[in-house]
């Protein structure tokens, strides 16, 4: 080849070496300005979020289809002997019911007479569905698609039927991002139930696994909590509203200064099989406005 | 940069970032993702150059960031710099070859993996990095690999149909300048 013919560059614009140190400068402030200030991304997560979410709900919605797909081929004998014990458990569910709504009658009316303030199934609550989950496998976010536009606020309580998920940390027009409690980052302060002792409850990345999450900090002199005790958010939490189921003690250790005790907890949420959620419209700053 | 082109790109980015994160996440044996946008910033980067590669992965890793993380830029950081890396070897790569872009994205993934490991949670206290590489870093470099197989063909089908054809009316590709 003759020395001729030399090599193009690309276009007429800057080479990738300045291009690079301009993107590296920018990265670098963005970090420095989003860690040491409050302001978070508030316009670009809204203007991200519309572009972004029509699409991941879109394939979440595919996907979802090829899934039940999936379902329907299973044995068909399986199906039908589920059916014939769910028809059993319906008739003893029944009349269950029947008893227990007795029961509530009795309770609705007892706690009118003591003018008593009901749990979390009084607050308000709105469903929402999981569009997309943080791709690493420690970090357990996820995004619902549920967002300003239907009143879910930063710090809002994010529960799944059973028990606690997470906490909302932030929020686009139709969109909002949730931190589980099986989260490394999450540290939520919480109530053995029966006994009322204290004790602060961390997600671990190695624990997701198991499916446990750990507690320390238990003050518990006398012994007096088991394994299997449940264990609800505390009333001394500062975003977490009192009286949410957690999880059930699973084991409980002496720490080495025998004064606390540490351990875990099964939480009563499956997270690796949560599809949808229920985000609680209240938050704890507010409650004590309107509360009794 | 031309409106076709333009389109492509911003499609390809989105789908990518959806498919990670939505269908790749929730496949319930694997517990991690096949990390999409960086085999699109790799051979985005060997296709076409440095500066495509800085800015294919800058936009990649801060959709990531705006969407996942609580500090801004620092996946758009690692994106950019994996896509200026690959976009030196341009020079040295034959489009026909998986071999080179395969090895890129391998390499890649282990360093990201590395990186990731380092600032996000040996920073926060997690020393664990036997357990980080067998529950994270090797499955999603596993599904990473199987996906790039896929992907591609389909990318550099979509170069040569949708990107390429415009180019050859204004100017030449290197390879025709060369044979000349």
């Amino acid at each position: 080849m003759s020395p001729v013919v030399k090599k193009k560059p690309e276009k007429k614009s800057i080479p990738g070496k300045y291009l690079l140190l301009i993107v590296t400068i920018l990265c670098l402030a963005l970090m420095l300005l989003t860690f040491t200030t409050d302001i978070s991304s508030g316009f670009l997560d809204s203007a991200v979020g519309t572009v972004v979410v029509p699409f991941q709900k879109g394939l979440m919605h595919t996907g979802t289809a090829l899934t039940s797909i999936a379902d329907k081929r299973r044995e068909y004998s399986e199906l039908e002997a589920e059916n014939e014990s769910l028809k059993q458990q319906i008739a003893e569910l029944t009349s269950e019911n029947t008893l227990l709504m007795q029961d509530h009658y009795e309770l609705m009316s007892l706690r009118e007479l003591y003018d008593l303030d009901n749990t979390y199934s009084e607050y308000e609550k709105t469903g929402a569905r999981i569009i997309a989950a943080d791709s690493g496998s420690w970090f357990s976010t996820f995004v619902i698609d549920k967002g300003e536009a239907d009143g879910i606020e930063t710090d809002m309580n994010v529960i799944s039927g059973a028990g606690l998920v997470g906490i909302v940390t932030e929020t686009g027009k139709d969109w909002a991002r949730v931190r589980t409690v099986i989260d490394d980052r999450s540290n939520v302060s919480a109530t053995i139930l029966h006994t009322g002792d204290n004790l602060m409850i961390s997600g671990g990345i190695e624990l997701i696994e198991q499916g446990l999450i750990s507690y320390s900090g238990l003050y518990d002199q006398d012994e007096n909590v088991r394994e299997g005790d449940k264990v609800v958010t505390s009333g001394i939490s500062s975003k977490y509203l009192p009286g949410i189921l957690i999880g059930y003690v699973e084991s409980i250790d002496t720490d080495s200064n025998n004064m606390t005790r540490s351990g875990y907890i099964t939480p009563v949420v499956d997270f690796e099989h949560l599809r949808e959620v229920l985000v609680i419209l209240e938050k704890k700053q507010n409650t004590g406005e309107h509360g009794s | 940069m031309n409106i076709k082109k333009a389109v492509t790109e911003t499609v390809l980015i989105l789908f990518s970032f959806s498919l990670q994160t939505t269908l790749f996440s929730f496949i319930p044996v694997l517990r991690a993702s096949a990390d999409v946008m960086l085999i699109l910033t790799v051979c985005h980067a060997l296709f076409r150059g440095e500066r495509t590669g800085v800015m294919t992965g800058f936009i990649c890793g801060l959709l990531y960031d705006i969407m996942f993380m609580d500090i801004l830029g620092f996946y758009a950081l690692l994106y950019a710099f994996i896509g200026f890396v690959c976009g030196a070897l341009t020079d040295y790569f034959d489009r026909n070859d998986i071999r080179l872009p395969l090895a890129a994205i391998v390499i890649s993934d282990i360093a990201f993996g590395l990186i990731r490991f380092f600032f996000l949670y040996v920073l926060m206290g997690n020393f664990d990095i036997a357990f980080y590489m067998r529950d994270s870093m090797l499955p999603e470099l596993v599904f990473t690999i199987i996906v790039s197989l896929v992907f591609y063909p389909l990318l550099l089908l979509i170069e040569k149909k949708i990107i390429e054809p415009k180019l050859i009316g204004k100017e030449k590709p290197e390879e025709f300048v060369d044979v000349i």
